[in-house]
């Protein structure tokens, strides 16, 4: 789970064609796999993890759908999509959080099939996973749809943990139209107990996000009792107005659903909750919006 | 049937607490005119109506009136009426009334009409600068409830665009606003005529009510000599004129015919059940052109508002996911209509060898002696048979993906195609989302589209809507629009409020649905 990745292969979870609650307009989502951080609050744990063909996962499969491909020693899954049922069974069986469906795609490939959508969307959401952990793959991807004809028209985003190195944003950055980026906690300790890492490079990529006028809008995961203190809010308050410019502040309330075990120790967040700190952000002069209806 | 049991049925009807009179009065000619001898067919006609291959759509042996009928009302303005003692309106509240009364003298396989007018074309003319908006707004408010409440059916289809008008505005503003089930709207696209900031009304009246559809207009006008309507449930027609009858093929059911591989259903099934189909509509054809005397005696065609040769009859075709699912089986390919690209080219070639057969047929009181290809959007008897070219309910895929596989298809039917897309509620913070996929829609070959976004009061049953809201007053009492009542049936039979977007229309009734 490195920085340094094959530059001409990308791995991909899946390809929702359809958006409308990932940025402006019609957007494809691409959901890139593999995350540098481990909550146990995540609602897709099976992007986290990278298939390493131990072939755990294919005796699950009541489809038949995960096969051994076997070139002398060395053994590879692969998926049969027109087999699968999508009934999930196979990511139970995981050791390593991952997912047997994921697939790796040059970027040509992944153009192509962008292009092929083209003419119905505003534009494509690079998510995960944490996508910048692809960061060379995702960089050339950005530069290819720069240059098909039929993708001209279409705005290039991205969502974040924020865990990217100062370094590797600004080629991110110059072919990207903006970031999305999650908060999970102010007080380090509590974003370690939350995310299993510290949350300095995150705050520290907010700022250079925004001074970069990057930062689309802030994504905070309120999770009930647990990083809705009054300390978190003045921390998220203070943050964001330290930005040059507004950024919108999108609040979605804690589930259960698609969670691990481990993230049930939670309480789900109550809908009363989320408007009380909407009304109360909005008080402050946040731009704070629910993501839920 | 027997006298007696006619009888029986009749007081049945006369008791059912469910309907109004006006109801009853429909049912009871409709039982009448279902007890008639049944159409003197071919004996391998009879036999595929028998088997279920040919369906008739409930249309009588004997019609007296053609199944759609589009006047020119901009004629009927511009003359005025004899017959209804009418000279041409002067202003905008007479061109309103001469309308409206003109509705209640407009005949259909519903007993409403089913085409209302290009609205806005027909109404600008009257709009003075002195009316201001609020003035105009209330004017056409008042008329939308008039057709509400006098043709309370909602196959009957008003249309607007594409250039841009006040009227059309109004309209448009009004409609949501009142979100009644009546009148079905379309609204007729064009790139480069109709505004952005006019289209982006049009898509926020879509998130507000579910209303109106929107028409790829160069792309259907392409198809037609002089003016066309879309009237009921995505019927193009002309104007002027409009379609003597429907029936339509089952293809789930044509797979039987064939030896299991698409050469032969291609080469042998396609000519074979078009011939049946042909042979099967020309006797509803030429007995109302020839024996009823409509065309005769009505002053529809007396006054010029219609004219025949501007009717044709419509050969529609459901169940083609079915077909094609079969068809790829039966061959050992894995995959499945509305998922895979192979599936969908043997539906293209489907579609194509249907329509060039039936243009094969010479068909006699038929515009240019053709009849007119319809990708028919299914009635609730339909249990295994998917709505005309549709997506299997439960296997349709998002919105982009959908119309990524089904735009190609719409080229073929010049008398109409309809697929839904279903939205989420989360468009409503999203317009701009809908925008796109209407303009990127019509640029692959989309015909039509309509969306349902899933939590509106106003729900989409097939082409037409019924408000969730007239259905329970219906369970309790009776409920005045003929189309609620079809549409508790959908909501019954076909669970429509449980799912995506289901798929079912009736314009006219079996008779089953009355008790």
């Amino acid at each position: 789970m490195g920085e340094t990745r094959c530059t001409e292969l990308g791995v991909i979870n899946r390809i929702l064609p359809f958006s409308c609650v990932d940025g402006p307009g019609s957007r494809m989502v691409v959901f890139m796999q593999g995350c540098n951080m481990d909550c146990p609050s995540c609602h897709n744990p099976q992007t986290i993890g990278q298939c390493n063909h131990c072939m755990s996962c294919a005796p699950h499969c009541l489809e038949g759908a995960i096969v051994a491909s076997r070139a002398g020693e060395s053994v590879r899954r692969l998926h049969l999509c027109a087999q699968c049922r999508q009934c999930d069974r196979c990511l139970a069986a995981c050791p390593r959080g991952g997912d047997p469906r994921s697939r790796q795609l040059s970027v040509a490939d992944l153009v192509t099939e962008i292009g092929q959508h083209a003419m119905l969307l505003d534009g494509v959401t690079f998510s995960g996973g944490e996508a910048t952990l692809q960061h060379r793959f995702l960089a050339q991807v950005f530069t290819a749809l720069r240059r098909e004809p039929n993708c001209e028209h279409l705005s290039v985003l991205l969502d974040s943990n924020g865990l990217l190195s100062e370094r590797h944003w600004p080629e991110l950055l110059r072919q990207c139209d903006g970031v999305m980026l999650d908060i999970k906690a102010l007080d380090n300790g509590l974003h370690r107990q939350l995310t299993g890492r510290s949350n300095v490079r995150v705050l520290d990529s907010a700022r250079q996000l925004a001074q970069a006028n990057k930062l689309m809008e802030l994504r905070w995961l309120v999770i009930q009792d647990v990083n809705d203190t009054a300390a978190e809010l003045e921390g998220l308050i203070e943050l964001i107005r330290g930005f040059p410019h507004p950024v919108p502040l999108r609040l979605n309330g804690y589930r259960h659903h698609g969670v691990r075990q481990q993230g049930k120790q939670w309480p789900e967040t109550t809908e009363h909750r989320l408007s009380e700190l909407i009304a109360y952000l909005r008080a402050q002069g946040i731009e704070a919006y629910s993501g839920q209806l | 049937m027997p006298l007696r049991s006619l009888h029986q049925q009749a007081l049945g009807l006369i008791q059912n607490p469910n309907l109004t009179p006006k109801q009853k009065e429909l049912a009871l000619y409709q039982t009448l005119e279902a007890s008639l001898p049944t159409c003197a067919y071919p004996a391998a006609v009879s036999a595929a109506v028998e088997q279920g291959l040919l369906h008739e759509m409930f249309e009588s042996a004997a019609p007296f009136k053609p199944r759609y009928l589009l006047p020119d009302y901009q004629k009927a303005f511009a003359q005025g009426s004899d017959y209804l003692e009418l000279a041409p309106p002067q202003d905008l509240d007479e061109a309103i009334q001469f309308l409206i009364i003109l509705y209640q003298n407009v005949p259909s396989v519903t007993t409403f009409p089913v085409f209302l007018g290009h609205l806005d074309q027909l109404l600008e003319p009257f709009v003075c600068e002195q009316l201001s908006d609020p003035q105009l707004d209330r004017k056409i408010r008042l008329f939308w409830q008039m057709i509400d409440r006098t043709v309370p059916d909602s196959f009957a289809h008003a249309n607007l665009g594409p250039k841009d008008s006040r009227v059309g505005r109004a309209i448009l503003r009004v409609d949501a606003a009142l979100g009644q089930s009546v009148p079905n709207l379309t609204f007729r696209y064009e790139a480069g005529v109709t505004p952005d900031d006019l289209l982006a009304q049009v898509g926020q009246n879509i998130i507000d009510c579910n209303k109106p559809h929107i028409a790829n207009h160069p792309a259907i006008a392409a198809d037609f000599d002089g003016d066309y309507a879309q009237v009921s449930c995505y019927n193009s027609l002309h104007v002027g004129g409009g379609a003597h009858t429907m029936m339509r093929l089952n293809l789930r059911v044509s797979f039987a015919r064939c030896d299991g591989s698409v050469d032969d259903y291609i080469r042998r099934v396609v000519p074979e059940c078009t011939a049946l189909m042909v042979q099967a509509m020309r006797h509803r054809i030429d007995f109302l052109v020839e024996q009823s005397g409509f065309f005769l005696g009505n002053f529809l065609a007396t006054e010029g508002l219609i004219d025949l040769n501007r009717f044709s009859a419509m050969f529609g075709i459901y169940g083609l996911a079915e077909l094609v699912n079969q068809l790829m089986k039966a061959g050992g390919m894995p995959g499945r209509y509305g998922q895979d690209p192979q599936a969908m080219e043997l539906a293209e070639r489907i579609v194509s060898a249907y329509r060039d057969a039936m243009r094969g047929h010479q068909v006699a009181h038929c515009h240019n002696g053709r009849l007119v290809f319809h990708s028919q959007s299914g009635i609730s008897s339909d249990t295994e048979e998917t709505a005309g070219t549709r997506i299997p309910i439960g296997e349709e895929p998002d919105a982009v993906s959908y119309i990524r596989y089904c735009a190609h298809l719409h080229r073929y039917f010049d008398a109409g195609i309809s697929d839904i897309f279903a939205l989420e509620p989360t468009i409503r913070q999203n317009p701009q989302a809908l925008t796109r996929l209407i303009k990127g829609g019509f640029a692959l070959g989309l015909r039509c589209f309509t969306a349902n976004v899933s939590d509106n009061d106003l729900v989409r049953v097939t082409g037409y809507l019924v408000k969730r809201s007239d259905i329970e007053k219906f369970r309790v009492g009776a409920e005045r629009h003929q189309s609620t009542l079809l549409g508790a049936e959908a909501v019954d039979v076909a669970g429509i409020l449980n799912r995506r977007a289901r798929v079912i229309s009736h314009e006219t009734v079996p008779l089953t649905t009355w008790s």
